[in-house]
């Protein structure tokens, strides 16, 4: 059996992290059947 | 998210109020405590800014405005102005602040609208978005880190806007006539919107590690792929290495090979080292499935909103289906103009498919919500009945008129005026067609080619 390891490349600390949460259309028109 | 500690900005693009015109008192009873609903839930889950879609404005400046009193969160549009004064009737953009970054969040509406709107507010305007954008954003960019838009233009649109603004770094979408989601990228500017109605939430997480400014965001799904092709080259070297180790010689071919591979390497190598220091932004869509844990105080304003919704509509719970007439006479009283026919004329040809159908419960989908509290409320017409909203809006199942009660089959295969001949039948009902009321949520255990069986639908003639 081979195990392969790969070194991850090595990323930069990050100094802040934060995310952008969205939604649209909550109510927009959804094609009704027929 | 919230709980983990991770900063978050919530933003909604619009179309948040109606889905379309009140037609009736009670509709607009109806649809009041709604908004109450929504915009309670809203507050409650935080929601920074909120701007301006087209049907928001449906009922009237002054309505929005009245109803919005009680929102949390800001109401942006850029380009909805006062007509005399040309001023903004709301905010056209905020300015949040999240993780030490300055991030500008600007609001624009279709002009295609505007004629529409001004049949009922005479007195607003809306001006062409994409040259009002680019007056905002040259202010925005010299106090902002990012400058987010919230569109309600379409994608065509949001697309020309990403070819022609480039201070923007996102275009968040909404409104046109797509129904679709879209992900795409113009001059490295991400477009974003979400399939309509709420059934999924997007989100953005941002990694900053390089503060000098002006801060640039990279997507990480070209550094992911970049990783993985480089892992691909080092696993295949290693294979050719081992190949050739047991072979016991030089193999000219897999030499010839393992230098241009480790030639690649190097390249990648030098990439991903480029990359090391920079920002990075992913993309994810969330579906807001039923495995999604209800928040408690939520569901308590959704239970509230339906009792209150059915005390509106007065339910005949025990009203019973309407005898049938002969058929015939049902026959004669379908509109001559009515684009739907009914199942009992599709019967002429395709008595078969029509016995099937009776004994499924498409045939008596209108009965089945009777007894519901979500009784008559719109949600459920539209999929328990037959050409809702192209043929006729009705407040109880008792006012559907014979041929449109039901899931009947012009409900999938479409309207059948003219057919044989000229109309335009769906003949293959389509996973697509069956997705329009079987969503993940409101059929989670949906089965396409099984249900499908199930209705009997194959084609006898």
């Amino acid at each position: 059996m081979i195990i392969l390891y790969i070194d991850p490349p090595l990323l930069a600390a990050p100094k802040a992290q934060f995310s952008i949460v969205y939604s649209n259309d909550v109510m927009g028109e959804v094609e009704p059947c027929g | 998210m919230k709980k983990e500690g991770r900063k978050i900005l919530l933003l909604d693009t619009g179309n948040l109020l109606f889905r379309k015109a009140l037609q009736t008192e009670m509709k607009r009873k109806d649809a009041l405590l709604r908004i109450n609903l929504l915009i309670q839930s809203y507050n409650e889950m935080g929601y920074d800014v909120v701007n301006v879609g087209e049907k928001d404005l449906m009922m009237g400046f002054k309505f929005l405005s009245d109803v919005t009193q009680k929102a949390k969160f800001q109401i942006i549009s850029a380009n909805l102005l006062d007509k005399k004064n040309q001023k903004g009737v709301f905010k056209p953009y905020v300015i949040k602040e999240i993780a030490g970054l300055k991030i500008g969040i600007l609001g624009l509406l279709d002009d295609q609208s505007n004629t529409i709107l001004q049949e009922k507010e005479p007195g607003l305007t809306i001006l062409e978005p994409l040259s009002t954008s680019k007056v905002f954003t040259k202010s925005l960019r010299e106090n902002c880190d990012l400058i987010i838009v919230l569109s309600q233009m379409g994608e065509l649109k949001d697309m020309k806007l990403a070819k022609e603004n480039r201070e923007i770094d996102l275009i968040l979408g909404g409104g046109g006539e797509a129904k679709k989601a879209v992900m795409e990228r113009i001059n490295e500017i991400p477009i974003y919107r979400l399939e309509p109605r709420g059934g999924y939430l997007g989100r953005i997480d941002y990694v900053l590690v390089d503060t000098q400014k002006p801060i640039r965001f990279l997507i990480s799904s070209d550094r992911d792929e970049t990783e993985k092709r480089l892992e691909r080259l080092i696993t295949r070297s290693i294979q050719i290495k081992m190949e050739m180790a047991k072979l016991g010689k030089q193999d000219e071919m897999k030499v010839k090979e393992l230098k241009f591979l480790e030639s690649k390497q190097k390249e990648l190598q030098k990439t991903l080292l480029a990359l090391e220091d920079k920002n990075f932004y992913k993309h994810t869509v969330i579906p807001v499935q039923l495995s999604v844990e209800d928040d408690p105080k939520m569901m308590k304003g959704v239970e509230n909103y339906r009792v209150e919704s059915a005390k509106l509509y007065k339910p005949k719970a025990t009203s019973l289906p309407e005898k049938e007439l002969p058929e015939k006479e049902m026959v004669a009283r379908i509109p001559k103009d009515s684009p739907f026919v009914g199942a009992i004329s599709c019967k002429r040809c395709h008595e078969v498919n029509y016995r099937n159908w009776l004994k499924t419960k498409h045939a008596n989908a209108s009965q089945t919500i009777m007894t519901s509290p979500k009784y008559t409320q719109e949600e459920c017409l539209m999929c328990h009945t037959t050409g809702y909203g192209k043929v006729g809006e009705y407040a109880t199942v008792d006012e559907i008129p014979f041929y449109l009660k039901g899931v009947q089959c012009e409900a999938c295969h479409s309207g059948g005026k003219g057919h044989p001949g000229k109309g335009s039948i769906e003949r293959k009902v389509t996973l697509g067609i069956c997705r329009n009321c079987h969503t993940k949520d409101q059929s989670p255990t949906f089965n396409y080619l099984a249900y499908l069986e199930k209705i009997g639908c194959t084609i006898s003639k």
